[in-house]
């Protein structure tokens, strides 16, 4: 009987060993290799490129000149820039200058100041310290604003201060950003060329009235003040006040997990530049990749808003703004000769959460000029 | 000594401390689901021999950290079966009038090692499927792999697929099927991905593909249920003709990045483990009813054609909850939705060699009773009526 418990022994000590060695052989360690049918990708696109779509429609063909000085090259533009130029600086280091077009810009000093001094980890300073530290300066035929401001951190690697010298020049409706940033150094150094640089600047023509500037031309805000819809917003939404560049309205959701989204008002006139710029400019916030116009109708669901059917867009994706997954709705409502456009981005769970208040608070919307 | 061994290994003592140790490891477990998320968890207490782990506790406004040593619950499940086992059949224990309690006990190791069959065995997966739309792979909800994937042939794909556990151990990888060697020199467990500010002049994550053009950051692990974590890594490649440079591979960005290798076009791709099917499922129509005027789900419902070349099957079936799909070895539930895309249905799909058992441990366990309870009143209106007889 015992050499019958023992063979059970040492039969349940080799089980569990054998069990063992199961349980590591089930980790996922090994490396596959399979056949499988070819499968069908979207074109990969970087996310340059998914910002460029759309985001052009924002700005103007290139009808600009300019007279580099020495030893200045100029660069292959990204996203949203029309030039883009390198400055080169001693050990290495170098600077960059990017002229960036945006029509319709509503911006105040303050706001464009305080833009730039966040991302040198300046705090915010108010209307009158941001009206007094701008310096008028020639620009092309004319004058524009000069900007100059410089770290008090080494945010570049670790070992220099930054620098912004910036100059915003008003053309035709159009505010043009031209701005040097790099290493402190580098941009004090090269302050005096970037001065004559922005006199040999030289719109020479209009922007030609193509399908492109058409679209640059209707993403001009056209609504005033005394024209403001009227809405009733969720309690539960804060106002942020100003809202922002561009912005009418903008108000900001947080749950109790510290979950965040924004809703923002927008409006720009006559369709706003079509839908399918706007939205792959919205999938690309998201680093989404652009669709095409055939695919464009399936991304859409109809929603009732006052008895009109209007087209609601919902994606999910990586909020550039964040770097977390989230959701945005947008829903682009024509009235009054403008197109109107509601849009919830936040926290992909409390994005859909805050849906149905979403639509309640856009069918509340009642425009001054509508009838 | 093996006496005493397996006195110790049948007695009573054994089974109380067995299950007062179950009940202080569901219960710390229970807590370190607060902190470490439910999967880890899962693995640290409940999947394991021994835990080593710990636990941060917050007591009169200070953080403490524990360290946890408890016997995992393989270990306390393994003894516990040993413990039913020698004390049945042991030398001179066995007798006829016990049947039932052998049938109990019989069920109760049946439930252990079943469950043990399942925690080993089961493979859960989802499936995608959007309307008018068929799918041949599953993908898994926990686990990733980098897939790199030879697209040079007119018909198919081959795909290597290098699981996540080997980027976030390894090095480098290498496998006859690749050309060249991958190095890892980065890898995030949990990460997140931001466009790069124009005036950022630290270095890009990498010098080719998206990488150029994001911003990568790490985030603490996802510890609650409706979280994951989503991996993102910096690979190199070396090798003669290898491509140059740095990659930047994210689960963030479920589109591939091409390159080209000797002549071959490969894409890369980091994903979640997929699970391909010798099969289709398609999904016809996916019905999702709502209660009125309320966001609360009240009826899901996919209708689906299974399609299998190798067997000629082509069939309608409806999927809907509590009514799943059993295929291939294979349970498809419904299981979720896409609030986005009211086409969309999410097939729960589980693969568990040990789902029987549940059900034969049960029936063991009652017939046991039943017995039990049989005999033993037989054996008490016996003695009574031989009782009442004197």
């Amino acid at each position: 009987m015992l050499n019958v418990q023992n063979t059970i022994t040492r039969k349940l000590h080799w089980g569990f060993l054998a069990v063992g060695l199961a349980l590591t052989a089930c980790k996922p360690t090994d490396i596959q290799v399979y056949q499988v049918p070819k499968e069908q990708h979207q074109p990969a696109m970087p996310a340059d490129d998914a910002h460029a779509h759309g985001m052009a429609s924002m700005g103007a063909q290139r009808s600009l000149s300019f007279q580099l000085p020495q030893g200045w090259s100029e660069k292959p533009a990204q996203r949203m820039r029309v030039a883009q130029i390198s400055v080169p600086g001693k050990d290495g280091l170098d600077a960059e200058i990017s002229i960036v077009p945006l029509a319709g810009m509503t911006a105040s000093r303050e706001d464009i100041m305080n833009i730039w001094r966040e991302q040198l980890r300046l705090p915010a300073v108010d209307k009158s310290t941001a009206e007094t530290a701008v310096n008028r300066v020639p620009i092309s035929t004319g004058q524009g604003d000069l900007y100059d401001l410089v770290s008090t951190e080494p945010l570049i690697q670790e070992k220099h201060k930054m620098r912004i010298l910036a100059a915003v020049y008003e053309l035709e409706g159009v505010s043009w950003f031209i701005k040097m940033s790099g290493p402190d150094e580098v941009v004090s150094n090269a302050r005096n060329d970037f001065l004559s640089f922005l006199k040999s600047l030289n719109w020479s023509a209009p922007p030609a009235p193509s399908p492109a500037t058409a679209s640059a031309s209707a993403a001009a805000p056209s609504s005033s003040s005394s024209a403001l819809p009227q809405w009733q917003v969720p309690p539960h939404w804060q106002e942020q006040n100003p809202p922002g560049p561009m912005l009418t309205a903008k108000f900001n959701i947080k749950d109790d997990q510290g979950k965040q989204a924004e809703v923002t008002v927008s409006s720009l006139a006559g369709d706003g530049g079509g839908a399918l710029p706007n939205v792959n400019r919205w999938r690309g916030q998201l680093l989404l990749p652009p669709v095409t116009a055939e695919e464009l109708p399936k991304l859409g669901t109809p929603v009732n808003i006052n008895g009109r059917n209007i087209t609601l867009y919902e994606m999910e994706g990586t909020w550039a703004k964040t770097g977390d997954p989230a959701r945005m709705l947008v829903l682009s409502i024509p009235a009054g000769g403008q197109t109107w456009f509601y849009k919830l981005t936040g926290d992909s769970q409390l994005a859909a959460r805050e849906k149905e208040a979403f639509l309640t608070f856009v069918r509340s919307v009642k425009y001054p000029h509508a009838h | 000594m093996l006496t005493k061994l397996l006195d110790w290994l049948s007695s009573m003592r054994l089974t109380v401390w067995c299950l007062c140790a179950a009940m202080i490891l569901v219960f710390v477990g229970t807590l370190a689901q607060v902190e470490h998320g439910l999967y880890r968890a899962q693995k640290e207490y409940f999947q394991s021999f021994i835990v080593f782990s710990s636990l941060t506790v917050h007591f009169f406004g200070k953080k403490f950290i524990l360290p946890v040593i408890l016997p995992g619950g393989y270990l306390i499940g393994g003894i516990l079966v040993l413990n039913l086992l020698f004390s049945q059949f042991r030398a001179g224990n066995i007798v006829p009038r016990k049947i039932g309690l052998y049938l109990v006990h019989g069920g109760l190791i049946l439930l252990l090692l079943g469950q043990l069959i399942t925690d080993m065995f089961q493979r859960e997966t989802h499936m995608r499927l959007v309307e008018g739309h068929a799918s041949n792979y599953s993908e898994s909800a926990f686990y990733h792999e980098l897939a790199i994937i030879d697209s040079s042939h007119p018909e198919h794909d081959t795909v290597i697929a290098i699981p996540e556990q080997l980027l976030a151990t390894r090095s480098h990888v290498s496998h006859p099927a690749l050309p060249f060697t991958l190095h890892i020199r980065k890898y995030f467990p949990n990460s997140r991905l931001a466009n790069r500010e124009p005036n950022d002049t630290s270095e890009p994550p990498a010098t080719q593909g998206f990488g150029t053009t994001l911003a990568v950051r790490e985030v603490p692990l996802a510890t609650r249920s409706d979280e994951k974590n989503l991996p993102s890594a910096i690979i190199e490649f070396s090798g003669e003709g290898a491509p140059k440079g740095t990659w930047l591979v994210s689960t963030l960005m479920n589109q591939p990045q091409t390159f080209t290798h000797a002549g071959k076009e490969w894409k890369l791709l980091f994903r979640p483990v997929r699970v391909y099917k010798p099969f289709s499922i398609e999904l016809i129509k996916f019905t999702h009813e709502k209660y009125p005027g309320t966001e609360i789900p009240k009826n899901f419902a996919s209708r689906v054609r299974v399609i299998n070349h190798q067997t000629g099957e082509n069939r309608e079936v409806l999927i809907y909850m509590n009514n799943p799909l059993r295929y291939g070895g294979q349970t498809f539930y419904q299981g979720s939705y896409d609030p986005n895309d009211p086409r969309v249905s999410i097939l729960q799909v589980v693969r568990n060699p040990g789902w029987l058992t549940p059900y034969i441990a049960c029936l063991l366990v009652g017939l046991g009773l039943t017995l039990h309870f049989m005999l033993t009143l037989f054996n008490f209106t016996r003695a009574q009526r031989n009782g009442g007889a004197q």
